[in-house]
């Protein structure tokens, strides 16, 4: 390549970096030596890299690294709320709905739910646990299996799903969430079952 | 990824980070600014980051985000009644007798002068510059960040080192007579 002045200067920054092939890096510098200009051109090229070089690095203020703290626990604290509501939920809803739809004591896995999330290990749990007393009555569960059309198929099937899904969400828990939610399982839902279950005093109040 | 490991990358780079900003947008507030959002980008990416490119990957946010706060910060002087939008990349980045925002950092004449001329270029002018010469990156890579040929790179650097030449004479007359003396 040939260098002249008007193609020297745009080559200049890569050639006091260093990020010039040889062919053109030399060419640069045969006509670096013979021209002046160029020179002095090459000589505001190096201060500059010099003077932007030395640049201090400037300390963050502590300000700064204290807010983005305060935002990832914010956001730590937030998302382990959801996640834990979310799995609480979830089994809650399955608990109240496997209260009032599994027979208790029919089935050899009736109670499976409960000695899921008491035995620590959800999904290969024995089916074996000691049943804990129903907060409904069996005969008034077939009845109202019976008056909602379902067959003891159906029921069957939406059994086995429960048992599932609150198997796989118990897997996610650590012990304390499963102790939540065993507690869930043997103290509040029978207590709600029970209480929905109560004729009402005065049916204005609501329920 | 985990917190310990967020807050190793979080004191090894923040200092870089902050001053990048500072130096591109001369304002500390808007450098802090723009340092917590991309530490929080980088920690929202949960550790998608390789470990060995958080430094460009930074280097690569900062750089967009200061181009966001610059925009902003243009826009705001629009509303401010300013008529030729044209105009707004020479206007003063601060309001006369504003706090002069580099005045706490500890900068020679000559770095202060520079830093004063880099903002009479243009936004995206200046940040090659501060890429190529501060942040010591390849005019290759900045010219394949910014989808621009190598060509284009150097020929605005050149132009960019033209505009500086006042600020470069001075401080290399000032340079030459201390040698001397």
């Amino acid at each position: 390549m040939n260098i002249h002045c008007a193609n020297c200067g745009p080559e200049l920054a890569a050639w006091a970096a260093g990020e010039l092939e040889p062919g053109l890096r030399d060419a640069v510098a045969a006509h670096l030596a013979d021209c002046p200009a160029c020179r002095r051109e090459l000589e505001r090229e190096l201060v500059l890299r010099s003077t932007l070089a030395g640049l201090p690095s400037t300390a963050c203020p502590a300000v700064v690294v204290d807010r983005i703290q305060g935002v990832i626990t914010r956001e730590q604290s937030v998302g382990h709320r959801r996640r834990r509501l979310a799995a609480g939920g979830a089994l809650a809803a399955a608990a109240l709905a496997g209260a009032l739809l599994l027979r208790p004591g029919a089935g050899d896995d009736a109670r499976v739910p409960v000695a899921l999330l008491e035995s620590g290990s959800a999904v290969s749990a024995p089916a074996t646990a000691t049943p804990l007393p129903s907060p409904v009555d069996p005969a008034a569960h077939a009845a109202a299996v019976a008056a909602a059309g379902y067959t003891p198929e159906q029921v069957a099937a939406a059994r086995r799903d429960l048992i599932r899904t609150v198997a796989l969400a118990a897997a996610v828990l650590d012990r304390t969430g499963r102790q939540t939610i065993s507690d869930v399982f043997s103290e509040r839902v029978p207590a709600a079952v029970a209480g929905s279950l109560r004729p009402l005093d005065d049916p204005t109040r609501g329920g | 990824m985990r917190h310990a490991v967020f807050n190793e990358l979080l004191a090894t780079h923040r200092d870089r980070v902050y001053s990048r900003a500072l130096y591109s947008l001369r304002d500390a507030r808007d450098a802090e600014d723009v340092t917590q959002e991309a530490f929080l980008r980088l920690w929202r990416q949960g550790g998608e980051v390789p470990a060995d490119r958080v430094g460009p990957w930074l280097a690569h946010v900062t750089r967009n985000l200061c181009i966001d706060q610059g925009r902003r910060r243009a826009a705001a002087r629009r509303h401010l009644g300013v008529a030729d939008p044209d105009a707004l990349d020479s206007l003063p980045d601060h309001a006369a007798g504003a706090e002069e925002p580099l005045r706490h950092l500890d900068l020679d004449d000559r770095q202060r002068q520079l830093l004063e001329a880099l903002q009479t270029l243009t936004a995206e002018t200046r940040d090659v510059m501060l890429m190529h010469y501060y942040e010591g990156r390849k005019l290759a890579d900045i010219a394949a960040s910014l989808g621009k040929s190598l060509s284009a790179v150097k020929v605005q650097v050149h132009r960019a080192r033209h505009a500086l030449r006042l600020v470069l004479e001075d401080a290399e007359t000032t340079a030459r007579r201390k040698g001397l003396a």
